[in-house]
């Protein structure tokens, strides 16, 4: 019954809670959308990363590289020869080696050359159809085919290079002859053929050896053809430390570690990350400070009602439990429309970074460990603003209240 | 039954009270007069419990109220007293019939919704239950204050300057529904008040000076 006065007496002068709320509102889906954005941004980078322990590519920056060929994000630093590749994929150390070669995409989709162990080293099998067997054949990720509803038998002309609105090469088209099963990973976003596809299409065009944008560029025979990246499973850790060296310092190319480049990226950001937490707990301070004051203007007003409360037999802590409630109230209603909002606002951002980046967020996930904290904390700034207001309520002098009125 | 024996109560060295003894059975009315200054509010909320009296005794149904802890006298007021005040204060938020539900919940943590229906009823205020209190004019809103000193039962009901906020006939009728109430319900009625008028209606009389 003090819980249904509480309720009752938060939404009786709704404008004194108004502004509470709304700071509450947006502090907590700030948050949570940061703490799943984090999370959910880290996952898809492990889940990419995994049995991936080196990339060999063209030198430059590693970073790039990293995010070109493991989560297709960046162009390419260039391209390195195959036979080249060739050597260092066929060592015993490698326990799989898979080659990218890039070439173009299809309404911003990579279309990625490959072979099957590309499948079978991200554990990828297949929703419908078959894997590509010759050229132009492609297999297409599963969210790639329900955005673009893209079926078996369909065909399409690539666009040259990696931007939706470059040259079309309308001499061959791909034909998809396989749909992956959706993995959460990279591939859901990418259309995979043989790397004789991405050779082949280009022939024609009798370019020099590789262009800016790391085309695999044509020859005959690996000798001479081009790759773009070597995807590394190593057998042993002595390789996995001594290739990072040696590679560089023998040949044209660069060994990256992903961990290693991905680690770094995630200590740059989370650096703005942690900075935007902050700024999202000062607003929340801000809101327990607007709870503290709606709470203490209105004792003046409310002592009567303390005072009725107290003479029909009401004890001296249940007062106290009067206001203390109304603040968790308000602060629970603050983290329920915050954690709301803080979804949708993570899914207009998915829609947005699926668009941009081609990686989507899934909100509808809940940490329970992070956010249970974070239903924590706003009630502790609840129960915090509302001690001071309590106290006086839990101290109020009946007789005196009485007698003034 | 209400019964007081040689209280005293002081705000300072300068402002002390000695009250005359108190006695009023139950199911009768005791009207005490006085001038303002002579202590009316002060001995109500001495008999209600609110203020400690520095000595002396008060007796609610044989309970000395003065040896009672914070937290059960808190119980007992809630479950024993029921009070009238010059002034309706309200849960503001909560409707007419719940701020009487409210009375009987806070001291027996059951909710009488039947009787205070029944009680809101008896006092005319059916139609108005499910109002809120600040919809209500001020007559019925005295009513309502009485309909919640009524609903636990109370061996006293304490009333202070209950009908000077209202005009001759209405002044009547509250006195009088009062003290009938009084005698329905058992109750012993201690009325303070300086509003001459009752002075015609009641017998058992005390004068503070």
């Amino acid at each position: 019954m003090i819980g249904r006065i509480a309720w009752k007496n938060t939404w009786y002068k709704p404008l004194n809670t108004f502004l509470s709320i709304i700071l509450l509102t947006a502090s907590v889906s700030i948050i949570s959308i940061l703490i799943l954005l984090q999370k959910q941004f880290e996952e898809k980078f492990s889940s990419s990363m995994d049995n991936i322990d080196l990339v060999l590519g063209a030198k430059g920056s590693p970073l790039q590289l990293i995010l070109s060929s493991v989560y297709q994000m960046d162009a390419p630093p260039g391209n390195i020869s195959y036979a080249d590749a060739e050597v260092w994929m066929n060592k015993p150390a490698v326990e799989s080696a898979v080659p990218l070669a890039y070439g173009d995409n299809y309404l911003g989709y990579k279309i990625v050359g490959t072979t099957d162990t590309y499948l079978r080293h991200f554990k990828l099998t297949l929703r419908e159809g078959k894997t590509f067997s010759s050229d132009f054949e492609v297999v297409v990720g599963a969210g790639i085919a329900d955005k673009i509803g893209l079926k078996i038998g369909d065909t399409f002309f690539g666009t040259h290079g990696d931007a939706e609105e470059g040259e079309v090469h309308d001499h061959h088209a791909y034909k998809v002859v396989g749909i992956l099963s959706p993995s959460g990973k990279i591939a859901d976003q990418l259309i995979l053929s043989n790397i004789e596809s991405v050779w082949h299409m280009h022939e024609h065009e009798h370019t020099e050896e590789s262009d800016a944008l790391g085309h695999a560029a044509d020859g005959a025979g690996h000798e001479g053809k081009e790759i773009t990246a070597v995807l590394l499973k190593l057998r042993n850790n002595m390789a996995k430390v001594m290739w990072q060296r040696v590679i560089p310092q023998n040949t044209e190319m660069q060994a990256a570690s992903p961990i290693l480049e991905i680690n770094r990226l995630f200590a740059l950001f989370g650096v703005g990350i942690t900075a935007l937490k902050y700024l999202a707990y000062g607003i929340m301070l801000i809101s327990g400070i607007s709870i503290f004051v709606a709470l203490y203007n209105t004792l003046k007003e409310r002592k009567y009602e303390f005072a009725l409360l107290r003479i029909t037999g009401a004890s001296k802590i249940q007062l106290l439990w009067l206001v203390l409630l109304e603040s968790i109230f308000l602060c629970s209603t603050g983290f329920i429309l915050g954690i709301i909002f803080g979804r949708i606002g993570l899914y207009f951002i998915s829609v947005s970074s699926q668009e941009e980046f081609k990686m989507a967020f899934n909100p509808f996930d809940f940490l329970w460990k992070e956010e249970g904290s974070l239903l924590l904390a706003t009630l502790l700034v609840g129960i915090v603003a509302a001690v001071i207001p309590a106290l006086k309520a839990y101290s109020l002098n009946i007789s005196k209240t009485l007698a003034d009125a | 039954m209400i019964k007081t024996q040689s209280v005293t109560f002081s705000y300072s060295d300068t402002q002390q009270f000695r009250f005359p003894d108190i006695f009023c059975p139950d199911g009768e009315t005791l009207l005490i007069t006085g001038n303002s200054g002579t202590g009316k509010t002060t001995l109500l909320h001495l008999l209600g419990g609110l203020l400690p009296p520095d000595d002396g005794e008060i007796f609610i149904n044989n309970e000395d109220i003065r040896h009672l802890k914070a937290s059960r006298l808190d119980h007992f007021r809630g479950k024993s007293i029921g009070m009238v005040l010059q002034k309706s204060f309200f849960i503001e938020s909560l409707s007419v019939l719940e701020n009487v539900v409210l009375a009987s919940w806070i001291s027996t943590k059951k909710k009488a919704k039947d009787k205070a229906l029944a009680i809101l009823d008896n006092l005319g205020l059916k139609e108005h239950t499910d109002k809120l209190p600040s919809q209500l004019s001020i007559g019925q809103q005295q009513r309502v204050n009485i309909a919640r000193a009524l609903i636990n039962n109370p061996s006293v009901i304490l009333a202070d300057e209950p009908t000077s906020s209202l005009d001759d006939e209405n002044a009547m009728i509250v006195a009088r529904l009062l003290s009938e109430l009084a005698e329905e319900y058992r109750s012993s009625l201690v009325i303070v008040t300086h509003d001459q008028r009752l002075k015609q209606v009641f017998n058992r009389q005390i004068s503070l000076l």
